[in-house]
């Protein structure tokens, strides 16, 4: 297939990356218009800034730990792709809609379909549970994709390095360069007492760090129960519910960040 | 027809176009980029291919099977006579 690609004179890395970042940005438009039309204007925007937000929060501070960068994409808010938290939340939107027609059947084509109200919290939870390990499935193949094709790089380990180098990490398909240090604050200090060797994540699945498996089981996890958990109040207003989300997510970003971002050093 | 799909069952399709993705990327990822994984289970890119068949292509077959079998009114299985 590699020989394909090359015989019609199409670099696969460069092809992939570029297909990586269009096919994230259309999967959020067709999401987010599908979510607009089914679900109404209200649930949409709230679900999706609100993830937009708590992803692209978190994923910045990761970039900020000097854990890992993503290169060469276009379109960039701030440190990361655009592509990214539209991505993340549009798949959680799909992973969403999906568990529930997994669990309820037919029941969930319903526009207007919600959880069961007995055993509430239960059920929000389990089906969480269930949209986390799906979205985990995904990143378990995914991620050891991403770091073949640069779609985001791990910053390996190197006395100093804290930032994407030439000869440290090849400039395989590099557009953007990033450069970004751990800062030298109390939390630095702190952690660097547990990593004197330098030793940078080293308990690895797949070659990714366990920790990123972790996280995105979490997020996932968190998010998704919060939405279901808001979605699921058939007696509060709209704005109540927005209003509910994004405080709870204002609350999710410092939380997960300090919980599973630990700065690289 | 087409809207009806789009409306009840683009979750799924999305979910995989996905699956396919990792499929073909796997089966397209360069030997010299899937050795820097450094893993000891991933040594060449056509086992992330079936890393994910097993792990997400089952999640749309299951999904096919519960449109076929669940009633649309009551959720509850149907029941074949057979």
């Amino acid at each position: 297939m590699i020989t394909l690609f090359q015989t019609l004179g199409i670099e696969p890395a460069h092809f992939f990356k570029a297909a990586f970042e269009v096919s994230c940005i259309s999967f959020f438009l067709i999401c987010f218009a599908h979510s607009w039309m089914f679900n109404g204007s209200h649930r949409t925007l709230r679900e999706f800034s609100a993830g937009f937000f708590l992803t692209f929060a978190c994923e910045s501070l990761g970039v900020l730990s000097g854990a890992y960068v993503y290169p060469g994409f276009y379109l960039y808010l701030f440190v990361v792709p655009v592509a990214n938290p539209a991505s993340w939340v549009a798949l959680v939107y799909v992973i969403i809609g999906f568990s529930n027609r997994l669990v309820y059947g037919r029941r969930a084509l319903d526009a207007n379909f919600i959880l069961p109200s007995n055993r509430l919290l239960q059920t929000v939870l389990l089906m969480a549970a269930l949209d986390a390990s799906l979205a985990l499935g995904i990143d378990l193949v995914m991620d050891p994709l991403a770091t073949i094709f640069n779609w985001w790089i791990w910053v390996p380990l190197g006395e100093g390095v804290n930032s994407v180098v030439t000869g440290v990490v090849e400039p395989y398909n590099f557009k953007h360069w990033t450069f970004l240090t751990t800062p030298e604050t109390p939390v630095y200090q702190f952690f660097s007492g547990f990593f004197v060797d330098g030793n940078r994540y080293p308990s690895r699945v797949l070659g990714i760090p366990l920790i990123n498996f972790i996280s995105w089981f979490v997020f996932v996890f968190v998010f998704a129960s919060q939405c279901r958990g808001v979605e699921s109040q058939r007696h509060w207003s709209e704005a109540k519910k927005t209003l509910v989300l994004w405080m709870v997510v204002l609350v999710d970003v410092p939380v997960l960040v300090m919980t599973l971002i630990p700065p690289n050093l | 027809m087409l809207k009806r799909v789009f409306r009840d069952h683009l979750h799924a399709i999305l979910f995989s176009y996905f699956w396919l993705g990792l499929f073909v990327g796997g089966l397209v990822a360069p030997a010299e980029r899937v050795w820097m994984l450094e893993s000891h289970l991933v040594t060449e890119g056509w086992q992330l291919t079936v890393l994910s068949m097993v792990l997400v292509l089952p999640a749309p077959m299951i999904y096919l099977f519960r449109m076929k079998y669940s009633s649309e009114d009551t959720g509850r299985e149907e029941v074949s006579d057979a």
